[in-house]
Protein backbone atom coordinates (compact mmCIF):
# COMPACT_ATOMS: atom_id res chain seq x y z
CA UNK A 1 0.00 0.00 0.00
CA UNK A 2 2.70 2.72 1.22
CA UNK A 3 4.77 1.72 -2.26
CA UNK A 4 1.67 2.48 -4.30
CA UNK A 5 1.13 5.67 -2.62
CA UNK A 6 4.77 6.51 -3.17
CA UNK A 7 4.77 5.70 -6.81
CA UNK A 8 1.69 8.04 -7.36
CA UNK A 9 3.64 10.49 -5.58
CA UNK A 10 6.23 10.27 -7.97
CA UNK A 11 4.34 9.61 -10.84
CA UNK A 12 2.40 13.29 -10.44
CA UNK A 13 5.91 14.67 -9.78
CA UNK A 14 7.36 13.17 -13.10
CA UNK A 15 3.88 14.83 -14.92
CA UNK A 16 4.62 18.29 -13.29
CA UNK A 17 8.32 17.94 -14.57
CA UNK A 18 6.72 17.14 -18.32
CA UNK A 19 4.21 19.52 -18.42
CA UNK A 20 6.24 22.44 -17.33
CA UNK A 21 9.49 21.37 -19.07
CA UNK A 22 9.21 23.95 -21.99
CA UNK A 23 8.65 26.80 -19.55
CA UNK A 24 11.68 25.40 -17.52
CA UNK A 25 14.18 25.46 -20.68
CA UNK A 26 13.32 29.25 -20.60
CA UNK A 27 13.53 30.22 -17.33
CA UNK A 28 16.13 31.92 -15.56
CA UNK A 29 18.93 29.86 -13.06
CA UNK A 30 17.04 31.13 -10.17
CA UNK A 31 13.41 29.98 -11.42
CA UNK A 32 14.63 26.63 -11.89
CA UNK A 33 16.30 26.29 -8.84
CA UNK A 34 12.79 27.86 -7.05
CA UNK A 35 11.08 24.94 -8.45
CA UNK A 36 13.04 21.77 -8.02
CA UNK A 37 13.34 22.93 -4.39
CA UNK A 38 9.59 23.64 -4.09
CA UNK A 39 9.09 19.97 -5.90
CA UNK A 40 11.81 18.07 -4.23
CA UNK A 41 10.27 19.65 -0.56
CA UNK A 42 6.69 18.30 -1.72
CA UNK A 43 7.92 15.16 -2.63
CA UNK A 44 9.97 14.73 0.28
CA UNK A 45 7.15 15.59 2.84
CA UNK A 46 4.97 13.18 1.16
CA UNK A 47 7.76 10.33 1.11
CA UNK A 48 7.53 11.10 5.13
CA UNK A 49 4.14 11.05 5.32
CA UNK A 50 3.04 8.00 3.76
CA UNK A 51 5.71 6.25 6.23
CA UNK A 52 4.99 8.36 9.18
CA UNK A 53 1.64 9.18 8.75
CA UNK A 54 1.34 11.28 12.51
CA UNK A 55 4.33 13.63 11.57
CA UNK A 56 3.85 16.57 13.92
CA UNK A 57 3.09 19.38 11.65
CA UNK A 58 2.27 22.72 11.54
CA UNK A 59 -1.06 22.26 12.87
CA UNK A 60 0.23 20.70 16.16
CA UNK A 61 2.86 24.20 16.70
CA UNK A 62 -0.42 26.22 15.96
CA UNK A 63 -2.06 24.40 18.66
CA UNK A 64 0.59 24.28 21.23
CA UNK A 65 1.12 28.14 20.55
CA UNK A 66 -2.37 29.06 20.95
CA UNK A 67 -3.69 26.94 23.22
CA UNK A 68 -3.47 28.89 26.11
CA UNK A 69 -5.46 31.61 24.40
CA UNK A 70 -8.36 29.30 23.56
CA UNK A 71 -7.87 27.90 26.97
CA UNK A 72 -8.63 31.63 28.82
CA UNK A 73 -11.59 32.04 26.84
CA UNK A 74 -12.88 28.25 27.13
CA UNK A 75 -13.22 27.45 23.38
CA UNK B 1 6.13 43.88 -11.11
CA UNK B 2 5.74 40.36 -12.01
CA UNK B 3 1.86 40.19 -11.88
CA UNK B 4 1.33 42.77 -15.26
CA UNK B 5 -2.79 42.37 -15.10
CA UNK B 6 -4.99 45.05 -13.92
CA UNK B 7 -8.70 44.24 -12.18
CA UNK B 8 -11.05 47.00 -10.78
CA UNK B 9 -11.66 48.05 -7.41
CA UNK B 10 -14.98 46.02 -8.01
CA UNK B 11 -13.91 42.62 -8.94
CA UNK B 12 -11.42 43.19 -5.99
CA UNK B 13 -14.21 43.53 -3.98
CA UNK B 14 -15.88 40.14 -5.80
CA UNK B 15 -13.22 38.11 -5.44
CA UNK B 16 -13.10 38.20 -1.57
CA UNK B 17 -17.19 37.40 -1.09
CA UNK B 18 -16.12 34.07 -2.11
CA UNK B 19 -12.51 34.25 -0.31
CA UNK B 20 -14.78 34.51 2.82
CA UNK B 21 -18.04 33.02 2.38
CA UNK B 22 -16.86 29.71 1.28
CA UNK B 23 -15.92 27.65 3.89
CA UNK B 24 -17.35 30.00 6.64
CA UNK B 25 -20.94 28.56 5.71
CA UNK B 26 -19.50 25.21 6.46
CA UNK B 27 -18.18 24.02 9.45
CA UNK B 28 -18.56 27.30 11.06
CA UNK B 29 -22.85 28.13 11.88
CA UNK B 30 -22.44 24.64 13.94
CA UNK B 31 -19.68 26.06 16.11
CA UNK B 32 -21.20 29.59 15.92
CA UNK B 33 -24.00 27.70 17.55
CA UNK B 34 -22.46 25.36 20.00
CA UNK B 35 -21.01 29.45 21.87
CA UNK B 36 -24.32 31.39 21.15
CA UNK B 37 -27.53 29.14 20.55
CA UNK B 38 -30.41 31.45 19.80
CA UNK B 39 -28.30 34.49 19.46
CA UNK B 40 -26.08 33.13 16.74
CA UNK B 41 -27.36 35.34 13.91
CA UNK B 42 -25.96 38.47 16.13
CA UNK B 43 -22.56 37.06 16.04
CA UNK B 44 -21.46 38.33 12.37
CA UNK B 45 -22.24 41.92 13.56
CA UNK B 46 -19.84 41.95 16.02
CA UNK B 47 -17.22 39.45 14.18
CA UNK B 48 -17.94 42.04 11.01
CA UNK B 49 -15.69 44.73 13.31
CA UNK B 50 -11.82 42.92 12.37
CA UNK B 51 -12.97 42.79 8.74
CA UNK B 52 -13.45 46.53 9.17
CA UNK B 53 -10.09 46.86 10.68
CA UNK B 54 -8.47 44.75 8.88
CA UNK B 55 -9.16 46.26 5.18
CA UNK B 56 -8.94 49.72 7.14
CA UNK B 57 -5.14 48.40 8.09
CA UNK B 58 -4.17 46.83 4.26
CA UNK B 59 -5.16 50.48 3.35
CA UNK B 60 -3.28 52.55 5.07
CA UNK B 61 -0.14 49.89 4.48
CA UNK B 62 -1.23 50.19 0.64
CA UNK B 63 -1.33 54.16 1.08
CA UNK B 64 2.54 54.15 2.47
CA UNK B 65 3.87 51.62 -0.29
CA UNK B 66 1.62 52.03 -3.64
CA UNK B 67 3.04 49.58 -5.83
CA UNK B 68 3.32 46.97 -3.62
CA UNK B 69 2.51 43.98 -1.95
CA UNK B 70 2.84 42.94 1.60
CA UNK B 71 5.85 40.61 0.74
CA UNK B 72 7.66 43.37 -0.63
CA UNK B 73 6.86 46.52 1.76
CA UNK B 74 7.20 44.74 4.94
CA UNK B 75 10.79 44.62 3.74
CA UNK B 76 11.21 48.45 3.47
CA UNK B 77 9.54 48.40 6.79
CA UNK B 78 11.62 46.32 9.13
CA UNK B 79 14.93 46.07 7.36
CA UNK B 80 15.86 43.56 5.04
CA UNK B 81 16.09 40.58 7.53
CA UNK B 82 13.00 41.01 9.76
CA UNK B 83 11.38 41.50 6.51
CA UNK B 84 12.09 38.41 4.79
CA UNK B 85 11.34 36.80 8.11
CA UNK B 86 7.53 38.35 8.35
CA UNK B 87 7.12 37.32 4.25
CA UNK B 88 8.26 34.31 5.50
CA UNK B 89 5.36 34.02 8.26
CA UNK B 90 2.66 34.96 5.77
CA UNK B 91 4.21 32.58 2.68
CA UNK B 92 4.11 29.27 5.35
CA UNK B 93 0.16 30.86 6.72
CA UNK B 94 -1.07 30.68 3.30
CA UNK B 95 0.35 27.80 2.56
CA UNK B 96 -1.07 25.82 5.72
CA UNK B 97 -4.06 27.51 5.55
CA UNK B 98 -5.00 26.75 2.49
CA UNK B 99 -4.20 23.48 2.85
CA UNK B 100 -7.17 23.23 5.64
CA UNK B 101 -9.32 25.04 3.46
CA UNK B 102 -8.67 21.99 0.61
CA UNK B 103 -9.17 19.52 3.45
CA UNK B 104 -12.55 21.16 4.83
CA UNK B 105 -13.73 21.34 0.93
CA UNK B 106 -12.53 17.84 0.39
CA UNK B 107 -13.84 16.03 3.75
CA UNK B 108 -17.32 18.57 2.48
CA UNK B 109 -17.21 16.40 -0.92
CA UNK B 110 -16.18 13.42 0.52
CA UNK B 111 -18.80 13.08 3.48
CA UNK B 112 -22.03 14.03 1.66
CA UNK B 113 -21.60 13.18 -1.79
CA UNK B 114 -18.87 10.93 -3.07
CA UNK B 115 -18.60 8.54 -0.38
CA UNK B 116 -16.29 5.87 -2.24
CA UNK B 117 -13.81 8.47 -3.47
CA UNK B 118 -10.28 9.17 -2.35
CA UNK B 119 -10.18 12.04 -0.28
CA UNK B 120 -6.95 12.35 -2.23
CA UNK B 121 -7.87 12.60 -5.59
CA UNK B 122 -11.40 14.95 -4.43
CA UNK B 123 -8.14 17.34 -2.91
CA UNK B 124 -5.90 16.81 -6.27
CA UNK B 125 -8.33 17.30 -8.88
CA UNK B 126 -9.82 20.39 -7.31
CA UNK B 127 -6.42 21.77 -7.02
CA UNK B 128 -5.39 21.38 -10.68
CA UNK B 129 -8.50 23.30 -11.80
CA UNK B 130 -7.07 25.90 -9.39
CA UNK B 131 -3.58 25.63 -10.64
CA UNK B 132 -4.91 26.60 -14.29
CA UNK B 133 -7.04 29.32 -13.08
CA UNK B 134 -3.58 30.71 -11.19
CA UNK B 135 -1.66 30.43 -14.12
CA UNK B 136 -4.28 32.44 -15.98
CA UNK B 137 -3.01 35.28 -13.01
CA UNK B 138 -4.95 37.50 -11.89
CA UNK B 139 -7.37 38.78 -13.78
CA UNK B 140 -8.57 35.28 -14.92
CA UNK B 141 -9.24 34.84 -11.54
CA UNK B 142 -11.20 37.96 -11.09
CA UNK B 143 -13.03 37.76 -14.18
CA UNK B 144 -14.50 34.14 -12.78
CA UNK B 145 -15.41 35.13 -9.56
CA UNK B 146 -17.44 37.95 -11.98
CA UNK B 147 -19.09 35.09 -13.32
CA UNK B 148 -19.55 32.79 -10.56
CA UNK B 149 -20.38 34.96 -7.40
CA UNK B 150 -23.85 36.36 -8.51
CA UNK B 151 -25.08 32.82 -9.25
CA UNK B 152 -23.76 31.61 -5.85
CA UNK B 153 -25.63 34.72 -4.27
CA UNK B 154 -28.86 33.75 -6.27
CA UNK B 155 -28.95 30.33 -5.57
CA UNK B 156 -28.41 31.24 -1.72
CA UNK B 157 -31.44 33.80 -1.57
CA UNK B 158 -33.84 31.06 -3.70
CA UNK B 159 -32.65 28.63 -1.31
CA UNK B 160 -33.64 30.98 1.90
CA UNK B 161 -36.99 31.47 -0.27
CA UNK B 162 -37.80 27.98 -0.66
CA UNK B 163 -37.02 27.52 3.04
CA UNK B 164 -39.96 30.24 4.53
CA UNK B 165 -42.36 27.47 4.89
CA UNK B 166 -40.04 25.46 7.13
CA UNK B 167 -39.47 28.74 8.89
CA UNK B 168 -40.16 29.02 12.83
CA UNK B 169 -39.45 32.19 13.85
CA UNK B 170 -39.91 31.74 17.90
CA UNK B 171 -36.93 29.59 17.59
CA UNK B 172 -34.83 32.69 18.10
CA UNK B 173 -36.42 33.63 21.55
CA UNK B 174 -35.33 34.70 23.92
CA UNK B 175 -32.87 36.95 22.15
CA UNK B 176 -30.19 37.77 24.37
CA UNK B 177 -31.39 35.67 27.24
CA UNK B 178 -27.87 35.55 28.77
CA UNK B 179 -26.68 38.68 28.32
CA UNK B 180 -24.60 40.13 25.25
CA UNK B 181 -21.65 37.75 26.08
CA UNK B 182 -22.78 34.02 24.29
CA UNK B 183 -23.68 36.17 20.63
CA UNK B 184 -19.25 37.81 21.37
CA UNK B 185 -18.28 34.01 22.20
CA UNK B 186 -20.12 33.16 19.31
CA UNK B 187 -18.28 35.76 17.34
CA UNK B 188 -15.09 34.58 18.04
CA UNK B 189 -14.64 31.92 14.93
CA UNK B 190 -16.29 33.82 12.15
CA UNK B 191 -13.95 37.07 13.10
CA UNK B 192 -11.07 35.33 12.16
CA UNK B 193 -12.56 34.65 8.80
CA UNK B 194 -12.92 38.26 8.82
CA UNK B 195 -9.60 38.60 9.06
CA UNK B 196 -8.96 36.65 5.80
CA UNK B 197 -9.74 39.98 4.45
CA UNK B 198 -5.77 40.91 4.33
CA UNK B 199 -5.76 39.50 1.10
CA UNK B 200 -6.40 42.47 -0.17
CA UNK B 201 -3.07 43.72 0.09
CA UNK B 202 -1.75 41.27 -2.43
CA UNK B 203 -4.52 42.77 -4.34
CA UNK B 204 -4.63 46.27 -4.10
CA UNK B 205 -1.08 47.02 -6.15
CA UNK B 206 -3.19 45.39 -9.18
CA UNK B 207 -6.65 47.70 -8.63
CA UNK B 208 -6.70 50.06 -12.03
CA UNK B 209 -9.25 52.66 -10.52
CA UNK B 210 -7.38 53.20 -7.03
CA UNK B 211 -9.82 55.98 -5.98
CA UNK B 212 -12.96 53.16 -5.48
CA UNK B 213 -10.26 50.79 -3.74
CA UNK B 214 -12.09 51.75 -0.23
CA UNK B 215 -15.76 51.83 -0.82
CA UNK B 216 -15.33 48.36 -2.63
CA UNK B 217 -13.35 46.78 -0.21
CA UNK B 218 -15.84 48.33 2.48
CA UNK B 219 -18.92 46.94 0.33
CA UNK B 220 -17.27 43.77 0.47
CA UNK B 221 -17.25 43.37 4.05
CA UNK B 222 -20.75 44.40 4.35
CA UNK B 223 -21.86 42.28 2.06
CA UNK B 224 -19.89 38.91 3.66
CA UNK B 225 -21.39 40.13 7.14
CA UNK B 226 -25.09 40.43 5.30
CA UNK B 227 -24.19 37.05 3.40
CA UNK B 228 -22.97 35.19 6.94
CA UNK B 229 -26.22 37.23 8.92
CA UNK B 230 -28.70 35.74 6.34
CA UNK B 231 -27.58 32.19 6.28
CA UNK B 232 -27.48 31.80 10.08
CA UNK B 233 -30.48 33.59 10.79
CA UNK B 234 -32.28 31.10 8.00
CA UNK B 235 -30.12 27.87 9.73
CA UNK B 236 -31.61 28.85 12.80
CA UNK B 237 -35.00 29.69 11.90
CA UNK B 238 -35.04 26.51 10.72
CA UNK B 239 -33.43 23.57 12.87
CA UNK B 240 -33.62 25.87 15.84
CA UNK B 241 -31.50 24.84 18.96
CA UNK B 242 -30.24 21.50 17.61
CA UNK B 243 -28.12 23.15 14.98
CA UNK B 244 -25.08 22.97 17.32
CA UNK B 245 -25.17 19.06 17.16
CA UNK B 246 -25.14 19.22 12.82
CA UNK B 247 -21.73 19.14 11.20
CA UNK B 248 -22.69 21.27 8.44
CA UNK B 249 -26.04 22.95 9.59
CA UNK B 250 -26.45 24.66 6.17
CA UNK B 251 -27.11 21.39 4.17
CA UNK B 252 -29.31 20.03 6.78
CA UNK B 253 -31.37 23.03 6.69
CA UNK B 254 -31.14 22.52 2.79
CA UNK B 255 -32.21 19.12 3.01
CA UNK B 256 -35.50 20.18 5.04
CA UNK B 257 -36.42 22.08 1.16
CA UNK B 258 -39.96 20.48 0.27
CA UNK B 259 -42.49 22.21 -1.77
CA UNK B 260 -45.82 19.89 -2.75
CA UNK B 261 -43.43 16.83 -2.50
CA UNK B 262 -42.32 17.78 -5.80
CA UNK B 263 -39.04 19.97 -5.03
CA UNK B 264 -36.93 18.08 -2.68
CA UNK B 265 -33.36 16.74 -2.29
CA UNK B 266 -31.94 19.98 -3.11
CA UNK B 267 -28.64 19.37 -2.02
CA UNK B 268 -26.76 18.38 -5.42
CA UNK B 269 -27.63 22.55 -5.92
CA UNK B 270 -25.66 23.40 -2.44
CA UNK B 271 -22.51 21.36 -3.73
CA UNK B 272 -22.64 22.91 -6.87
CA UNK B 273 -22.25 26.58 -5.43
CA UNK B 274 -19.94 24.92 -2.76
CA UNK B 275 -18.04 23.68 -5.45
CA UNK B 276 -17.50 26.88 -7.26
CA UNK B 277 -17.21 29.07 -3.96
CA UNK B 278 -14.45 26.79 -3.00
CA UNK B 279 -12.73 26.63 -5.99
CA UNK B 280 -12.67 30.73 -6.49
CA UNK B 281 -11.54 30.43 -2.82
CA UNK B 282 -9.05 27.88 -3.11
CA UNK B 283 -7.70 29.82 -6.24
CA UNK B 284 -7.35 33.14 -4.57
CA UNK B 285 -5.07 31.67 -1.38
CA UNK B 286 -3.32 29.52 -3.98
CA UNK B 287 -2.58 32.62 -5.84
CA UNK B 288 -1.19 34.98 -3.37
CA UNK B 289 0.81 31.77 -2.15
CA UNK B 290 2.47 31.51 -5.42
CA UNK B 291 2.64 35.18 -5.88
CA UNK B 292 4.03 36.07 -2.96
CA UNK B 293 7.02 33.17 -3.18
CA UNK B 294 7.63 34.93 -6.42
CA UNK B 295 8.68 37.88 -4.69
CA UNK B 296 9.96 36.75 -1.59
CA UNK B 297 12.63 35.32 -3.73
CA UNK B 298 12.55 38.38 -6.54
CA UNK B 299 12.19 36.06 -9.31
CA UNK B 300 10.80 37.60 -12.87
CA UNK B 301 8.06 34.85 -13.45
CA UNK B 302 5.94 33.48 -11.25
CA UNK B 303 4.34 30.79 -13.69
CA UNK B 304 6.47 27.99 -13.35
CA UNK B 305 5.99 27.63 -9.54
CA UNK B 306 2.26 26.65 -9.87
CA UNK B 307 2.33 23.24 -10.09
CA UNK B 308 5.11 22.46 -7.77
CA UNK B 309 2.98 24.44 -5.06
CA UNK B 310 0.13 22.55 -5.80
CA UNK B 311 1.51 19.77 -5.20
CA UNK B 312 2.83 21.29 -1.85
CA UNK B 313 -0.47 22.29 -1.09
CA UNK B 314 -2.13 18.55 -1.31
CA UNK B 315 0.62 17.52 0.94
CA UNK B 316 -0.57 19.92 2.98
CA UNK B 317 -4.17 19.04 3.10
CA UNK B 318 -3.31 15.57 4.10
CA UNK B 319 -0.90 16.59 6.59
CA UNK B 320 -3.29 19.38 8.88
CA UNK B 321 -5.46 16.59 10.50
CA UNK B 322 -5.69 13.41 10.68
CA UNK B 323 -9.65 13.60 9.87
CA UNK B 324 -12.72 15.54 10.05
CA UNK B 325 -13.33 15.48 13.81
CA UNK B 326 -9.94 16.82 14.53
CA UNK B 327 -10.00 19.67 11.56
CA UNK B 328 -13.26 20.84 13.27
CA UNK B 329 -11.66 20.64 16.97
CA UNK B 330 -8.78 22.57 15.48
CA UNK B 331 -10.78 25.19 13.49
CA UNK B 332 -13.16 25.73 16.77
CA UNK B 333 -10.06 26.34 19.30
CA UNK B 334 -6.78 27.73 18.59
CA UNK B 335 -7.45 28.54 14.47
CA UNK B 336 -9.13 31.64 14.87
CA UNK B 337 -6.31 33.46 16.91
CA UNK B 338 -3.68 31.83 14.16
CA UNK B 339 -5.81 33.49 11.52
CA UNK B 340 -6.08 36.67 14.04
CA UNK B 341 -2.61 37.26 14.92
CA UNK B 342 -1.32 36.41 11.01
CA UNK B 343 -3.66 38.79 9.34
CA UNK B 344 -4.75 41.24 11.69
CA UNK B 345 -1.92 41.75 14.29
CA UNK B 346 1.48 41.53 12.61
CA UNK B 347 -0.02 44.05 10.01
CA UNK B 348 -1.25 46.55 13.03
CA UNK B 349 2.61 46.39 13.86
CA UNK B 350 3.66 47.03 10.28
CA UNK B 351 1.52 49.70 10.35
CA UNK B 352 2.93 51.16 13.33
CA UNK B 353 6.25 50.56 12.39
CA UNK B 354 5.61 52.27 8.62
CA UNK B 355 4.12 55.22 10.57
CA UNK B 356 7.00 55.80 12.86
CA UNK B 357 9.30 55.50 10.21
CA UNK B 358 7.69 58.15 7.81
CA UNK B 359 7.25 60.43 10.44
CA UNK B 360 10.76 60.67 11.26
CA UNK B 361 11.80 60.85 7.71
CA UNK B 362 9.21 63.62 7.54
CA UNK B 363 11.04 65.03 10.88
CA UNK B 364 14.52 64.99 9.08
CA UNK B 365 13.16 66.98 6.10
Amino acid sequence: MKIEFLLGSSIVVVLICLLEWPRFQRAHKKEKATFLVLLGLGMALAAALIYKPDLPGPSQLVDYMFRPFARMLKL
Amino acid sequence: MIEKGKISALQMGIMMHPAIIATAILLVPAITAHHANQDMWISPIWASLTGFVTVYIAILLHNYYPQQTVIEYSEQIVGKFFGKIVGFIFLLFYLHTNGIIIREYGEFIVGNFFVRTPLIFVMGSMIFVCALAVRGGVEVIARLSEMIVPVVIIVIVFFIILLIPDMNITNMLPVMEKGIFPSIKGAIIPQSWFSEFFLIAFFLPYVADQENRKKWAIMSVVAVLFTLFLVNITVLFVLGNITARFVYPVMSAVRYVSIADFLEHLEAFVMAIWVAGAFLKISVFYYVFVLGTAQWLRLSDYRLLVFPSGFLLLVFAVWTAPNLMELSLFLGTTVPFYLDSVQTIIPSFLLLIAKWRNKMRDEQK
